[in-house]
């Protein structure tokens, strides 16, 4: 990764330092840029990117997942920082619908244990891979509006912005049971009566849309409303995680170049129009890890949810601000595709959508409460 | 303090014995002196009674010598002397300045004649000092000042001007950089005094800010007066450091190692000004209406406060566990200050033609102090290093970009 950016280590405990760094050389040696570009071009694989397996070998899935199930049981501080360093390499999916949203979404579920799913020991090893299917209509955030629905041990319906559902063994959709209450439908893929179709994308996220006709649901999980709240909020920041370590490395790229690249006579980051925009963008970056640390800090408390607005939205838009400055700061070799920075480019628009939009968190803010 | 548990025992130590004598000695000196704010002479005496108590105790110039008066405190140390003093709200340090600015570069270049003429002077507060740094020409560009020390019989005689002196209008001893040697390269030129201010030739003026204030009439506030020297004679003996080299002289310090919390009174102020921003009841009946055309930017105030309150203490964190790198308390002065500035800006607006009643009308919201704290904070990017000046600062010690070539040498 070469250099780094001071202050990217501050405000972390030593437990979620040592995950970071104990991260840092596998996805160093097998998650490189040129794959991402790869995926820009051609996100159409049935089969994962490399680093899913070494991932899983050296046990990353199985973090979220519970001790019974055959997780390691560990909590959304040790995946935050996790995620920071998967953010600093733009991992791709299906890591983060497969190891954070699908333990995330069980742990929401009202009753019945994720233990008894079928088949989740070799999901959280990493053997198997899961996709959660929320949204019917991501634009409406946080609540969404729910058609799916599972009668007699089937379900039909049309999910869409799944991640990764294509090369999915198991998909995990929130549907209406026969009663109208929610539940999280455990249902084996490919099986009759799924259809799934992979969208281009800019950034190379497989988003997916899933339809279902009266396919095969192996057990149902009911979830309620204030659990459902409780999961998009939490992978809410958990986006936001990605985006202070995919901010962390824009920035990293435009400083280095502004240090080496020589123009009239002097690295162009002696010119005060460069230094200081990076300095501002820098400071943001500082304000943005403080708030994703403060959310996450209050993870069980009343002011969560608050708080996890303020770090989404905050991230939002600072992620986007800094790949933007940083593409400026290339100049004309930042415009082309065979250079990095318009891979956190698109990376910064493309999480600014996901888990609430700050349109959306700024709704949910107003009136604007401040944290005790 | 909530943090104790992180320090090493001897700083515990150092903190609880500093707690300790002021819960004996503050509530006391503060009973005694009731009323010392009703004019400013009274109030000055106060700042000095209070000198000479905490010396009693062995409290000014804590990382002095011991031979001198001090404790060799660590600048942890003092930091900590200094999170006890504004817990309890006690008076502003007096000593301060001189014991910072003027007793580490006597400790280090003074003869012993001066070291004796002037140290314990500065521990017992016979004099009340202020900095002759900056002039009309010399602001940011500090090291170009022109105030000459030309010399003379038995010393030197000082001709030019300073300005944003605090504390001028008081002071009887100035800790003055002039310039004696104008062909050398502008570092190299600057030579370090100490100044009689009530030498003949010394003119004082008070500089009246934008808010409309005499503010060199003030002690410890943001205050500005103009100096003028006219021939001004200063001996020889008072000279502190070799001659061409008090740009060096003046950045001596007694701290070894970092303690990066010269921001921290600055940040710990602004936060308190943003906090009660917020708690002010009109801000918050803007915040619950949903309808209000401001909500939008009083929710990017409320979150940028929220941010710079958890780094503040992440600050505080690594400064009391010994791992602070002087670059957060850069960015909390850079952000809060323009915080600071556009939280002002805000509540002006959003009182509408309210806003405008200052001071002494009886219409005026909360006094006036709306408008006034507008104008105001237009300081807070401006002194202590400007806004530009911290982000060159920033950029150079923390982004590892080169020197700005903005800056001409």
């Amino acid at each position: 990764m070469g250099f780094e950016l001071q202050g990217n280590r501050s405000g972390y405990s030593d437990a979620q330092l040592e995950l970071m760094d104990s991260l840092h050389p596998l996805l160093d040696k097998h998650c490189p840029r040129s794959r991402i570009r790869g995926l820009i071009e051609d996100n159409n694989s049935a089969t994962p990117d490399p680093v899913w397996t070494q991932l899983a070998e050296a046990g990353w899935t199985s973090l979220l997942y519970p001790e019974e199930a055959g997780g390691k049981g560990l909590g959304i501080a040790e995946m935050s920082a996790v995620l920071v360093e998967a953010g600093r390499f733009l991992l791709p999916g299906p890591f983060f619908t497969s190891a954070v949203l699908t333990p995330l979404a069980l742990a929401a579920a009202r009753e019945g244990s994720a233990a008894d799913l079928p088949g989740i020991g070799g999901v959280a090893s990493g053997q198997r891979i899961a996709s959660l299917a929320l949204y019917e209509d991501p634009s409406v955030f946080p609540t969404p509006k729910i058609e799916a629905t599972v009668q007699n041990g089937h379900i039909s319906g049309v999910k869409r912005f799944v991640l990764d559902a294509a090369m999915a063994d198991v998909l995990i959709v929130l549907a209406k049971d026969g009663s109208g209450d929610l539940v999280l439908a455990w249902v084996p893929s490919p099986a009759p009566g799924i259809n799934v179709l992979v969208h281009p994308t800019m950034d190379g996220r497989r988003i997916c849309t899933v339809t279902l006709d009266r396919t095969i649901v192996a057990k149902t999980l009911p979830v309620s409303g204030a659990g459902l709240q409780k999961l998009m909020l939490r992978a809410a920041v958990l986006v936001a995680s990605l985006q202070i370590g995919g901010a962390e490395s824009a920035l990293a790229l435009a400083v280095e170049f502004a240090q080496t690249r020589v123009q009239f006579g002097r690295p162009i980051g002696a010119f005060q129009a460069i230094s200081h925009r990076l300095v501002d963008l820098y400071c943001n970056l500082a304000v943005g890890r403080a708030l994703v640390q403060k959310a996450i800090r209050l993870a069980d408390d009343d002011a969560f949810p608050d708080a996890a607005s303020r770090a989404k939205t905050w991230m939002n838009d600072t992620y986007r601000a800094v790949t933007k400055g940083a593409l400026q700061t290339f100049g004309g070799i930042g415009f082309t595709f065979d250079h990095d920075i318009h891979l956190f480019l698109r990376s910064a628009y493309a999480l600014g959508s996901e888990f609430g939009t700050s349109t959306d968190h700024h709704r949910l803010l107003r009136p604007a409460t401040r944290a005790a | 303090m909530q943090r104790l548990q992180l320090l090493q025992p001897e700083d515990r130590a150092f903190y609880e014995e500093a707690c300790d004598w002021l819960d004996k000695h503050l509530p006391p000196f503060v009973a005694a002196h009731r009323g010392s704010e009703r004019d400013t002479d009274a109030y000055l005496q106060m700042l000095k009674d209070w000198q000479a108590e905490m010396a009693s105790g062995g409290w000014v110039g804590v990382d002095w010598p011991r031979q001198w008066g001090g404790r060799d405190a660590t600048g942890l140390q003092k930091t900590l002397l200094g999170f006890a003093l504004s817990e309890r709200k006690a008076p502003p340090p007096l000593w301060k300045q001189p014991a910072d600015q003027v007793g580490p570069p006597l400790l280090r270049y003074g003869t012993p004649e001066q070291q004796q003429a002037f140290l314990p002077a500065i521990i017992r507060g016979d004099w009340v000092w202020c900095q002759g740094f900056s002039e009309p020409d010399a602001g940011s560009d500090l090291a170009s000042l022109k105030t000459r020390a030309e010399p003379c019989e038995g010393g030197y005689l000082i001709n030019g001007q300073k300005i944003w002196t605090s504390n001028a209008y008081f002071a009887t001893r100035m800790w003055l950089l002039a310039r004696t040697d104008s062909k050398a390269p502008k570092h190299h030129g600057i030579s370090a005094f100490i100044l009689d201010m009530k030498s003949p030739g010394v003119t004082v003026q008070p500089i009246r800010e934008i808010t409309g204030r005499h503010t060199g009439r003030q002690l410890f506030n943001q205050q500005f007066n103009q100096v003028f020297f006219d021939d001004v004679f200063v001996p020889q003996f008072n000279r502190v450091g070799p001659e061409n080299e008090g740009w060096k002289v003046c950045k001596t310090t007694l701290v070894r190692e970092r303690t990066s919390s010269h921001n921290l009174d600055f940040a710990r102020n602004t936060m308190r000004a943003l906090r009660r921003f917020l708690d002010d009841p009109l801000i918050q009946a803007t915040n619950e209406n949903p309808e209000a055309v401001f909500a939008e930017r009083m929710l990017q105030v409320d979150m940028t406060i929220d941010g710079l309150e958890e780094l503040f203490q992440q600050s505080l964190q690594a400064i009391l566990s010994g791992k602070a790198t002087g670059g957060e308390s850069s960015i909390l002065k850079l952000l809060g200050s323009e915080t600071r500035k556009t939280a002002a800006e805000l509540a002006l607006e959003v009182l509408g033609p309210y806003g405008q009643l200052m001071g002494g009308s009886p219409e005026a919201f909360k006094k006036g102090n709306a408008g006034f704290e507008f104008l105001r904070s237009r300081a807070c990017t401006i002194g202590g290093g400007t806004s530009e000046i911290q982000r060159n600062w920033i950029a150079e010690h923390v982004l590892g970009l080169p020197k700005s070539s903005d800056l001409a040498d």
